[in-house]
């Protein structure tokens, strides 16, 4: 049967794994400001004419977290921008994101994983992932790669009476350009990875593509903003409904219309007896 | 004060003024470039709703000339009716909206889902799937597995209520014929 052999593909776990996946997207796309400012319709069977608040090409995917205070400030100011544009009817060349995600199968790299760093003055240096940005195909390591940044300009500092503090801020490496590789648990030596199936064809795994080891997915990868792992999530009591009482089927088959089912509930009787209907 | 002159018109005479002499109809000009075009403007703010009284009933500033019964008009269906001879409001409980709400006293389900639910799925689809790879087929792992412990669920399909309420009787009839034919 069609779906059974569907069924017993195996699944691509790894393809879901997100620090920020149970953001809605809706508040996501509202935060980067794609949303239609205004939408003229009903334009006899044409499609509609959209106006934006930012333009989806116009969107860029950034570094950080779109919800973000910086990156919500400069989706805010091009939002402004467009908007002087349009209103003194000039024209505003749209940026197109030049950098395309790598596809599912193609990533290999997840939170927590052992990378070695090939750029910069951490050259050589092999340290965890802390974060992972698939929309830019770049990854954060953790205290590598550090740039000393202030957070507060020269006259800001004048004004609040503070000395300059300087702190050590990660600076992204592209996955992209080779900036970083995975590190071989086998003999601690980068590695180039990818995925295959097991032994036994039940399940994709990560394996390093020079010796053939598998490399496994630590348990920080599955670490979302909700829990750092979804088996020891503690239900919020009150708001979180368990998950035995979701799945329980309280549904029971009964051969009886809606109407007749609500009749019974409110112990209404019915005398007259239902004809017989007949499909052909 | 020759900028007021439009404004302030001595005597109660109009002055040789264009201001004095607007057109009966407006004109609006789109702007001081281009050719000079009169005609209608493509106002943006207009096109939101409730301009150009669109919702001349909910707004108080047109009850004056709102038909009466519009006069204290709020969306709400009334409660009785104004009775012509007397002029007072009757009230008529039939008419009043009554809130039934359901008892939740022992409900169990909460706003939200718990994300355990998607490891216990994850578990199930994970036990059925090698349940069906072992077995070799989706209808001999049915046979072996719990019903409460697949994932997807069964589907409850025509034939499946069918199996549940007439099966069981006609399987009885049937089993009564055979045993009737042989005695």
């Amino acid at each position: 049967m069609w779906t059974s052999r569907v069924l017993r593909l195996p699944r691509k776990p790894f393809s879901e794994l997100d620090y920020a996946r149970h953001m809605p997207e809706e508040y996501v796309k509202n935060v980067q400001r794609v949303v239609p400012r205004k939408v003229w319709g009903e334009r006899f069977g044409a499609p509609p004419i959209v106006r934006w608040m930012v333009h989806p090409d116009d969107a860029v995917p950034s570094s950080k977290r779109p919800w973000e205070q910086d990156e919500l400030q400069a989706s805010l100011k091009r939002q402004n921008k467009y908007h002087e544009k349009k209103v003194s009817r000039k024209f505003l060349e749209l940026r197109h994101s030049q950098t395309k995600q790598i596809s599912d199968q193609d990533w290999t790299f997840f939170m927590g994983d052992q990378v070695e760093v090939l750029v910069g003055k951490d050259k050589g240096r092999q340290g965890t992932i802390s974060r992972v940005n698939r929309a830019t195909n770049e990854v954060y390591v953790d205290q590598m790669h550090a740039k000393l940044v202030t957070k507060f300009s020269d006259d800001e500092l004048k004004r609040l009476g503070v000395s300059q503090t300087l702190i050590w801020e990660e600076q992204p490496l592209s996955v992209e350009k080779g900036q970083v590789k995975l590190v071989d648990p086998n003999d601690n030596q980068p590695c180039n990875a990818s995925w295959k199936l097991s032994k036994a064809g039940d399940e994709w795994v990560r394996v390093s593509e020079r010796t053939g080891f598998e490399i496994p997915i630590p348990t920080q990868a599955e670490m979302t903003y909700d829990y750092a792992q979804a088996e020891k999530y503690i239900d919020v009591e009150g708001k979180d409904t368990p998950a035995d009482e979701v799945l329980r089927i309280t549904f029971k088959p009964k051969l009886m219309a809606f109407e007749e089912e609500i009749m019974e509930s409110f112990g209404i009787k019915e005398n007259r007896q239902r004809k017989p209907t007949y499909w052909y | 004060m020759a900028t007021l002159i439009p404004y302030l018109s001595k005597r109660g005479v109009r002055h040789v003024h264009y201001l004095q002499f607007r057109p009966p109809w407006p004109f609006v000009k789109k702007g001081s470039y281009g050719q000079r075009k009169m005609g209608p403007v493509n106002e943006e703010k207009k096109k939101w709703p409730g301009q150009d009284k669109e919702f001349p009933e909910l707004s108080p500033k047109f009850q004056q000339i709102n038909p009466k019964e519009l006069h204290a008009y709020t969306g709400v269906q009334m409660e009785g009716y104004i009775d012509p001879n007397t002029d007072k409001f009757v009230r008529i409980p039939e008419m009043c909206a009554e809130l039934i709400v359901p008892n939740l006293e022992g409900f169990k389900l909460k706003p939200y889902v718990s994300y355990r639910t998607d490891v216990e799925i994850e578990k199930r689809r994970k036990t059925y799937e090698a349940k069906i790879r072992e077995k070799g087929s989706e209808e001999l792992a049915d046979l072996h597995t719990l019903e409460t412990e697949r994932w997807p669920p069964p589907k409850m399909t025509a034939q499946t209520l069918f199996d549940l309420t007439y099966g069981e009787e006609i399987r009885q009839t049937f089993k009564n014929k055979t045993t009737t034919k042989k005695s």
